[in-house]
């Protein structure tokens, strides 16, 4: 990118950007004002953005449309969205805040059954078919069947005892006697392949991170370097 | 009309009562002469050594003392103040206390009279209970009987009674040991003769405080002169008796009947002086008090008794009034005595009560600790100014270095423009996603998910877009539609992102459609995969976004080629695929993610049946679909600086936990070390 | 013994039958039910959002008419969020106005605050052994090295049996990793139905109720 390639919005644009960019990178030497200057500069545009967004996106068109253009039967069909969004704006008032509690309920209903109802046909039975059909031969290539099958057990080794640490091991306080029998064992494998995976889970985002870094850097790069090495 | 003294409480009554009106004692005897329970005939019982002197005066005297009682009679029925019961204890042969007989016997030898009209009057009248004599009713004065009875005060203490051939009891021989007590003057006390009074009387009179007159034991011109009333018990002021402090433990242990030389003189009715400094005082007390609690608001008027219970501020701790028992008895026929039960009931003795303090009385050391105390819990309120600490601390030193090693690192490839790093081959995921987009025909609609904060712009960027550029180059029709208020966004700077760097010119409209943000999370993207029309009705900026031809046949989501979620989250993921997949019959749902969503999501694509087609993760995978790519488009400019920097990291990593584990394991050895010492 | 249910239990436990059964039960009448109920939903949510931002501004118009500390930079939000919404209310969220605010404010900042995560986290990793030194916490940086080293070539040399679709990486991202990811989302699951059956029969009451 080229600074001279851009036009003046554009050029007052990447300027501003890079500003903002140095302002938090100023965190690394400590909280200073110019890091909760852009913070709170950011905070108010996204919020700001999203709520032009769901406004125009769901509320225009879902609510607002057709109870001023619609037809007749539009209009009742939206009348019950209508009240229960009038009601959740109490929820600003501390004081006339329960008056938003029937909306709140609805939208708590209505997420919990979907939460429900997606486990169960999302997650839960295919995870677990899956789990069965670890040893499904014939899904097992030709060649290295030995090493299908021992990744399989050591897939199902991993996903049963991963779930007996957390519904027997997890129970326990952390620092407390581990579980007799037969029990405490398997929660020490679960604990074992749990380690691998949050590993796992903290390399990608570090990566992730680092990411968001190169292309900042990138970006200052893309500001400083035209400007230093400008012919 | 005629008074009648009460001998219990000195105060006058009309005659024609018979008990008392302020403290209900008979006024008048019911009986004759005073006898015991076992009262016997006079002369009898001659071995009880109470009633046996008492008797033997009585034979002496018996007919002069019921002459005696018929001058009372003679006497009464000229003064309607005379009282009747002389009369009708004379006429009845009422037996005499032999100690009361013998005393009268005594008083006589001596020239003392006794009249028996008055002993052997009842109890509680008693035979004190003078009434009003002939001369003393005419008088109309009070007189006490005491000093009808007793000697002059000049008067030598009178030899001890002696008995009919018998010995003096022991208690009477010890009240003539006791010590004066109150004493109290009558002007109308039968006076005897000098050096007449008997010894053991002047004793009583001592410790009873009352002037004793010789005169007033004679019995014919006693009987004449003496005044009843006169002889009544003093008249004390109840108010004064009340403030009184408790008996003085000076108070003599015997010997009634006697007076304190020095209060000799004192009127009938006249406080002592003790009594009056010790009135004086509790008066001066209570008057700041008072003065103080009045001076904010108007004092009500309360009942004396009210008043005295006042709780006061400050008050010196006061011991509670213990009534002595061993006080000397001033009233009634057992005046005089020492250790006697109180004639009357206590709850008519009225005494200040005990002044209890409404302030806490606390000690020095007490108020010290409290003051402690106070100041401990004011400091918990109050915030300790901490001391700053210094600036640069090694932490922010380490921190400082990090940033700019890691700057350097990722910085130089950047500087000289390097691209040397290779691009990683593509995975197994990577080459099944490539496949399936592969298989988009052209204008096919496909709905691309841009689900990702502007946060992970630089990853998401660099891993989707080389599969965006795939579509591109497929000539698929792009739906684009975000679960997040910013996904509309970041869906316009990912189209134009892939058109800046890859060359396509993928217009509004024509080539693709932003459908812009499905709110509710599971609810609405369920509601979005059963009825996608109901839920987008219109486009980002209020276009109608289902005219395109492309889309003319989406009923459902299944209608799409495909569906691919970019998404930067493990929870959107799972939501994508746990209430879209199951919707979606033929059609594959392929997921590009962050590497940080990649161990929760992998578990989706690795299970049989697959749940997600194709898996492209991170800047790796990226970069590996960019490997299988015509052309390269953000991973590889990203690519050696990732190198770069994920190796850098790799380095602090190690380094640091090389460090830590010696640190602790050195600072452990001296530890223990030192405990060995 | 009647008792009173609220009017907000009855709401939830109403819809959540409702939206449950269109899950599990393939009904024309209760399919149609489900989608209305969804389509209301997904409206509130909207409205919630805007809810939110009213209430974020209330916040901090009250810190600035209240004088607190740092009462200035609740000012700037107040300002930027109703310029943000001002200029996509006047010109629509996909204007070049809009999009120029958030390209070059909010995706700048936030992209920043990515990237200085990544030093927080390598400082935080160089610290890490010296707060919990056992088997579990060494498995799990002997795996994050692994993954890190293997994501990308080190120094730009790629280490066989490390890296490619073949190598150690790869397989502890396929097998382990999958066998402890796996676990994790079957709990997840089985947690969000214990957890969503309680609210749904009123037993947790989160809404107020």
């Amino acid at each position: 990118m080229s600074l001279a390639d851009l036009s003046l919005v554009d050029l007052i644009g990447a300027l501003v950007s890079f500003g903002l960019t140095l302002m938090v990178f100023s965190y690394v030497f400590g909280d200073n004002a110019l890091f909760r200057l852009a913070i709170h500069l950011f905070i108010g545009v996204s919020a700001g953005y999203a709520a032009i967004v769901a406004f125009y996106n769901v509320v225009w068109p879902q609510l607002l449309i057709p109870l001023v253009f619609g037809p007749q039967a539009e209009r009742l069909y939206v009348l019950v969205p209508l009240v229960l969004a009038g009601l959740l704006f109490f929820k600003v008032t501390p004081r006339f805040s329960a008056l938003g509690n029937p909306t709140a309920a609805y939208l708590v209903g209505v997420g919990m059954a979907s939460a429900v109802g997606g486990a169960v046909v999302g997650t839960i039975y295919p995870q677990v078919f899956a789990s069965a059909n670890l040893f499904d031969l014939q899904a097992a290539p030709q060649a290295g069947r030995l090493l299908y099958f021992v990744k399989s057990v050591a897939i199902l080794l991993g996903t049963l005892t991963t779930l007996i640490y957390f519904y027997f091991g997890v129970q326990k306080s952390p620092g407390g006697a581990p579980e007799k029998g037969w029990i405490g064992p398997l929660t020490w494998i679960g604990q074992v392949f749990i380690a691998i995976t949050f590993g796992a889970i903290f390399a990608g985002v570090y990566s992730a991170a680092l990411m968001a870094f190169i292309e900042r850097v990138y970006f200052i790069g893309d500001i400083l370097l035209p400007l230093i090495f400008t012919p | 009309m005629g008074e009648i003294r009460c001998p219990m409480c000195g105060k006058p009554n009309p005659d024609e009562l018979d008990v008392c009106q302020y403290c209900e004692a008979r006024l008048k005897p019911l009986i004759g002469p005073f006898e015991p329970a076992d009262t016997h005939e006079p002369g009898e019982g001659k071995g009880d050594s109470v009633t046996d002197w008492l008797d033997s005066l009585r034979e002496h005297e018996g007919g002069e003392l019921f002459e005696a009682e018929e001058e009372i009679s003679e006497g009464e029925e000229g003064a309607d103040e005379s009282p009747e019961w002389p009369a009708e204890v004379a006429s009845e042969e009422a037996g005499i206390p032999d100690w009361l007989a013998g005393l009268g016997k005594s008083l006589q030898e001596e020239g003392e009279t006794l009249p028996e009209a008055e002993v052997g009057a009842e109890q509680d009248a008693g035979p004190f209970r003078m009434g009003d004599l002939g001369e003393a009713e005419k008088a109309g004065e009070e007189q006490d009987f005491w000093t009808a009875i007793a000697p002059q005060e000049e008067s030598e203490p009178a030899e001890q009674l002696p008995s009919s051939g018998e010995e003096i009891p022991d208690w009477l021989q010890g009240f003539g040991e006791s010590e004066p007590a109150a004493q109290v003057e009558s002007d109308q006390v039968a006076q005897t003769e000098p050096g007449e009074v008997p010894d053991w009387l002047a004793e009583l009179e001592e410790t009873a405080g009352l002037e004793t007159s010789t005169d007033a034991l004679e019995v014919e011109p006693e009987l004449e002169e003496i005044d009843w009333e006169a002889l009544q018990p003093d008249q004390v002021d109840l108010e004064a008796e009340q403030e009184s402090p408790p008996v003085s433990e000076d108070l003599p242990a015997a010997a009634p009947f006697t007076l304190d030389e020095e209060e000799a003189g004192l009127e009938i009715g006249e406080m002592p002086e003790w009594l009056a400094e010790v009135s004086e005082e509790s008066s001066a007390e209570e008057a700041p008090l008072l003065e103080e609690v009045d001076a904010s608001l108007t004092p009500a008027e309360l009942p004396g008794w009210l008043e005295a219970m006042r709780p006061v501020e400050t008050a010196a701790p006061v011991a509670p009034f213990i009534e002595e028992s061993e006080g000397i008895e001033s009233r009634g026929p057992l005046a005089g005595l020492r250790g006697v039960l109180p004639i009357e009931p206590e709850i008519t003795h009225l005494e200040k009560p005990t002044a209890y303090a409404i302030k806490l009385q606390i000690s020095d050391n007490e108020r010290e600790h409290a003051s402690l105390f106070e100041e401990l819990v004011l400091k918990e309120g109050v915030p300790a100014p901490v001391e700053k600490g210094i600036a640069i601390s090694p932490q922010n030193i380490l921190r400082v270095v990090i940033f700019l090693l890691l700057f350097l690192a990722v910085g130089w490839p950047i500087y000289i423009g390097s691209q040397s790093v290779d691009l990683p081959l593509p995975s197994r995921e990577v080459n099944q996603t490539s496949q399936l987009i592969d298989s988009v025909m052209v204008s096919e609609p496909v709905l691309l998910a841009v689900d990702y904060e502007p946060g992970f712009s630089g990853e998401m960027d660099a891993a989707s877009a080389s599969i965006v550029d795939h579509l591109m180059i497929r000539g698929a029709y792009l739906a684009l539609v975000s679960t997040t208020p910013t996904g509309p966004a970041q869906a316009e700077r990912l189209i134009k992102t892939v058109n800046n760097t890859a060359g396509h010119a993928y217009l509004d409209a024509s080539q693709y459609a932003n459908f812009g943000y499905v709110s509710g999370g599971p609810a609405g993207l369920l509601s979005f995969a059963q009825a996608p029309r109901g839920v987008i009705r219109y486009g980002l900026n209020g276009e109608p976004v289902w005219e395109a031809a492309p889309l003319a046949d989406i009923q459902t989501l299944a209608d799409f080629a495909y569906i691919v979620v970019i998404t930067d989250r493990p929870e959107t993921a799972r939501v994508w695929i746990e209430q879209v997949q199951p919707t979606l019959r033929d059609t594959e749902m392929i997921l590009v993610v962050s590497a940080q969503a990649e161990p929760l999501v992998r578990p989706y694509y690795e299970g049989l049946p697959q749940q997600v087609g194709g898996l492209v993760t991170g800047v790796a995978g990226g970069a590996a679909y960019e490997n299988g790519m015509p052309r390269t488009i953000l991973a590889r400019k990203y690519w050696d600086a990732f190198s770069y920097g994920l190796t850098l990291a790799v380095i602090f990593i190690l380094a640091g936990s090389i460090f830590n584990t010696l640190a602790g394991i050195l600072a452990k050895r001296k530890y223990t070390f030192k405990d060995q010492k | 013994m009647r008792q009173k249910i609220p009017i907000s239990v009855s709401i939830v436990i109403g819809v959540g039958i409702i939206v449950l059964l269109g899950y599990f039960i393939k009904f024309p009448v209760l399919a149609v039910m489900q989608q209305i109920l969804l389509q209301w939903a997904l409206t509130l949510a909207a409205v919630a959002l805007l809810v939110g931002a009213i209430n974020l501004l209330n916040v901090h118009f009250r810190r600035v008419s209240g004088r607190q500390k740092n009462s200035s930079y609740s000012l700037i939000l107040i300002l930027s969020l109703l310029f943000t919404f001002a200029l996509g209310a006047l010109f629509g969220p996909k204007s070049a106005w809009s999009l120029w605010v958030f390209n070059h404010i909010q995706v700048p900042v936030e992209s920043s605050l990515m990237g200085l995560l990544a030093v927080v986290l390598a400082f935080a990793s160089v610290r890490m052994l010296r707060r919990q030194l056992n088997l579990f916490s060494l498995v799990f940086l002997a795996t994050a090295l692994v993954m890190l080293l293997g994501a990308a070539p080190v120094l730009g040399i790629e280490i066989p049996g490390l890296h490619g679709p073949d190598g150690l990486r790869a397989l502890i991202a396929q097998v382990p990793a999958v066998a402890g990811a796996r676990g994790i989302l079957i709990g997840i699951g089985l947690g969000t139905i214990a957890t969503g059956l309680r609210v749904l029969m009123g037993a947790d009451r989160p809404y107020g109720g």
